[in-house]
C-alpha cells in the first residue's frame, strides 16, 4: 500500500468518524481497604460487572446492596482513594481465549506475564457461565492417558472426567499433574495448568519443565503467584476453565489442572469475610460448595450434537496432617467422580508416585481404558487387594505356607513396578507389556531388588526389537494372537538378558 | 444497634425537619444534635449535612449538574443547558483545560461526556 492510499484510508475513517456522546454512570468510593472497595451510586450495576476505578484499576462488583455495591478490586489498590470516581463498564468479567494463548504464561485476567508480545484476540468468553445441560453430555469413553502406571491400570481416567488429586503437602501432587501434562505430547489434548497461591519459584520451575519437555507447545499456564491479591487468587480457576471452554468448544477436548482449590478456597473466605458476608463452618461462607461445584460442573463430554469436545479436571487439594474429612475436602470428594489419594509415609517408604491403590477410585474412566489394559488391569488390582491383606504377615516370611508366601512375592514385583520416577512418563503400550509380564508370573525368577533394572531393560529390548507389537497393543488390539505373541516376546528377552 | 449509617440520619433529620419552622424546628434540630451527641456521631456532621443538603434536594426536585468545559463558557449556553435538564436545575460550572473543548456534564450517577478529548481518545482507538 502506498503512503497515499493509507492517508486516503485515514481520511476516510476520520470523516466518518461520527460524534457520539457518551454515557457514563458513576459513583464514588465510600471506602477502601484490603482489595475491597465500597461504592456509592451505580444503581444499574450488575452483579459480576467489571468497574473501571481510577488509573486503568479494575474492579468487580461483588455484593449489590441497597445503597452501596461491594467490590473487589483486581491487582493494586494503594492508589485509591475515598471519593474516586468509579465507572460501570457494563462488560461482565471475562478473559480473552484462542490459540494465542497456546505456550503462554497469563495472569487470571489473560494478561501475558512470560514477558512476550501482547495477546491479541478479540475473542472473549465470561469467567462465569452455566455448565453444560444433560441433554448435550455423553458418557466418558476415552481414556486420558497419564503416562503413571498406577493410575492408567487402577484409577483410569477419561476425558471429560473430574479426578481429584488429594493428599498432604509434599506428596507428589503436582507431579502427577505434570507428568499427566507432559504425556499429553500427540494424543490431541490441550492442557490448562491453573497455578493458584503457589510459590512463583516453583510456577517457574513447572514453566521450565514443561518448555524443557516440549509441553508447552499445547499447554497455557494460567498463574496468580502467593502474592496476587485474593481477589485474583478466588478467579485464576475460572479463568482457566472459560479458555477451556473456547477449545472445546471447537470440538477439542482439553485437560484442566487446578493446584489447587484449597488456597482458593481461602482466598475466597478471604474476600467473603471482608465482604462481611456471614461466616459458616471453618469460617468458610455458605455459598463455598457451590464455589467449586459449579467450578467442575463445566467439566465434561459434549455429545456430537452439542459440538463435541471435552473438558478434563483434575482439581488437587492439599489436607492437613492426612485429614480428609475437613471441610474442604469432603465437599470436593463429593463433587469429583473419583480421587487420588497420596499419602506421605508411602512417599518416605520410597513408593513414588506415592498412591495409596486401597482408596483411591475412579468412578467412571474404567470404561474408557483400552481393552489391553482392562485385561491386565484386572488381574493387577486382585492380586494388590490380596497383597493388602497379607502385607502384614510380610515379616514371618519364613513361618508362611507356600501360596500365602508367593502371593507376598507377587505382591512386593508389583509395588515394585507401579514405582516410577518424576518426569518420565509411560506409553501405554510399555505399561501393558510390564504388568501382563509380572502379573502372569513370567518375571517370578527375578530378584525383588532387582526388578527395576529388569523392567528397565526390557522396555529397550521391546523398544529395539517389538516395535509393530507395541503398536497394535497401543492401538487398543487385544487377543490371543497377541497375547501369545507377548509372552514370546518376554520369553525371548529372558533368554537374552 | 448503634449502626445507623450518615445517610439515614440524614434522612431522618429531614422528614423530622419536614414542614416545621420556627420554634419547633429549633427544637427538632436541637434534639437531632443531642442524638448525635449521645451517639458520639458529631465528628460526622459535616457529612451529614452534605448529605441532608443532597436529600432534601433530590426531595424537592431540584436536579444538581456540573458543567466541566476547558474555558468559561457564554451564559447562552449554560442556560441552554440548564433548559435541557428540566425547571429545578442547580448549575455548577468547573473549568479544566485538559479535555480540550467541549463539555462534561455530570449529574447524580451519570457523566455525559461530550468532550474533545474523549472524542479524540475514540477515534484513536477505532483507527487503531
Amino acid at each position: 500500500m502506498s503512503i497515499h492510499s493509507i492517508v486516503e484510508e485515514l481520511k476516510k475513517h476520520i470523516s466518518e468518524f461520527e460524534k457520539k456522546v457518551e454515557v457514563e454512570e458513576v459513583g464514588a468510593v465510600l471506602e477502601v481497604g484490603d482489595g475491597i472497595a465500597r461504592v456509592s451510586g451505580l444503581s444499574k450495576c450488575q452483579a459480576s460487572e467489571m468497574l473501571e476505578f481510577p488509573n486503568d484499576t479494575f474492579g468487580v462488583a461483588f455484593n449489590l446492596e441497597e445503597e452501596t455495591v461491594g467490590a473487589v478490586i483486581l491487582g493494586e489498590f494503594k492508589h485509591i482513594k475515598e471519593g474516586d470516581t468509579v465507572k460501570r463498564t457494563g462488560r461482565i468479567l471475562s478473559v480473552p481465549v484462542g490459540d494465542e494463548l497456546i505456550g503462554r504464561v497469563v495472569n487470571p485476567l489473560g494478561q501475558p506475564i512470560d514477558g512476550g508480545a501482547a495477546i491479541r484476540s478479540n475473542k472473549y468468553y465470561p469467567l462465569e457461565r452455566i455448565a453444560p445441560g444433560v441433554m448435550t453430555r455423553e458418557p466418558v469413553l476415552q481414556p486420558v492417558q497419564t503416562g503413571i502406571k498406577a493410575i492408567d491400570s487402577m484409577i483410569p481416567i477419561g476425558r471429560g472426567q473430574r479426578e481429584l488429586i488429594i493428599g498432604d503437602r509434599q506428596t507428589g501432587k503436582t507431579a502427577v499433574a505434570i507428568d499427566t501434562i507432559i504425556n499429553q505430547k500427540g494424543q490431541n489434548m490441550i492442557c490448562i495448568y491453573v497455578a493458584i497461591g503457589q510459590k512463583e519459584s516453583k510456577i517457574a520451575r513447572i514453566v521450565a519443565k514443561l518448555k524443557e519437555a516440549g509441553s508447552m507447545d499445547y499447554t497455557i499456564v494460567v498463574a496468580a503467584g502467593a502474592s496476587a491479591p485474593a481477589s485474583l487468587l478466588y478467579l485464576s480457576p475460572y479463568a482457566g476453565v472459560a479458555m477451556a471452554e473456547y477449545f472445546m468448544d471447537q470440538g477439542k477436548d482439553v485437560l484442566c489442572v487446578y493446584d489447587d482449590l484449597s488456597k482458593q478456597a481461602w482466598a475466597y473466605r478471604e474476600v467473603s469475610l471482608l465482604l462481611r458476608r456471614p461466616p459458616g463452618r471453618e469460617a468458610y461462607p455458605g455459598d463455598v460448595f457451590y464455589l467449586h461445584s459449579r467450578l467442575l460442573e463445566r467439566a465434561c463430554r459434549r455429545n456430537e450434537k452439542a459440538g463435541g469436545g471435552s473438558i478434563t479436571a483434575l482439581p488437587i487439594i492439599e489436607t492437613q496432617a492426612g485429614d480428609v474429612t475437613a471441610y474442604i475436602p469432603t465437599n470436593v470428594i463429593s463433587i469429583t467422580d473419583g480421587q487420588i489419594f497420596l499419602e506421605s509415609d508411602l512417599f518416605y517408604r520410597g513408593i513414588r508416585p506415592a498412591l495409596n491403590v486401597g482408596i483411591s477410585v475412579s468412578r467412571v474412566g474404567s470404561a474408557a481404558q483400552i481393552k489391553p489394559m482392562k485385561k491386565v488391569a484386572g488381574k493387577l488390582k486382585l492380586s494388590m487387594a490380596q497383597f493388602r491383606e497379607l502385607e502384614a504377615f510380610a515379616q514371618f516370611a519364613s513361618d508362611l505356607d507356600p501360596e500365602t508366601k508367593k502371593q507376598i512375592d507377587l505382591g512386593q514385583r508389583l509395588v515394585e513396578i507401579l514405582k516410577q520416577p518424576q518426569y518420565q512418563p509411560m506409553p501405554v503400550a510399555h505399561q501393558i507389556a510390564i504388568i501382563f509380564a509380572v502379573t502372569n508370573g513370567l518375571a517370578n525368577e527375578v530378584e525383588v531388588k532387582d526388578m527395576r533394572e529388569w523392567e528397565n531393560k526390557f522396555h529397550s529390548f521391546l523398544d529395539k526389537t517389538k516395535q509393530a507389537l507395541l503398536d497394535k497393543i497401543g492401538s487398543g488390539e487385544w487377543d490371543e494372537k497377541i497375547e501369545s505373541e507377548l509372552k514370546d516376546a518376554i520369553g525371548e528377552f529372558k533368554k537374552n538378558v | 444497634m448503634n449502626k445507623s449509617t450518615v445517610s439515614q440520619y440524614a434522612r431522618a433529620l429531614y422528614e423530622a425537619t419536614k414542614g416545621q419552622s420556627g420554634k419547633n424546628l429549633e427544637k427538632v434540630i436541637a434534639g437531632f444534635v443531642n442524638l448525635l451527641a449521645r451517639r458520639q456521631k458529631l465528628k460526622q456532621v459535616g457529612r451529614i449535612i452534605e448529605e441532608f443538603v443532597s436529600y432534601a434536594k433530590k426531595q424537592e426536585g431540584i436536579q444538581r449538574i456540573e458543567v466541566t468545559s476547558a474555558r468559561k463558557l457564554n451564559p447562552s449556553i449554560l442556560e441552554a443547558i440548564k433548559q435541557s435538564f428540566g425547571k429545578k436545575v442547580e448549575l455548577s460550572e468547573k473549568v479544566t483545560p485538559e479535555i480540550l473543548g467541549g463539555v462534561k456534564i455530570r449529574t447524580e450517577d451519570t457523566i455525559l461526556d461530550a468532550s474533545l478529548k474523549t472524542q479524540l481518545m475514540r477515534l484513536k482507538q477505532s483507527l487503531m
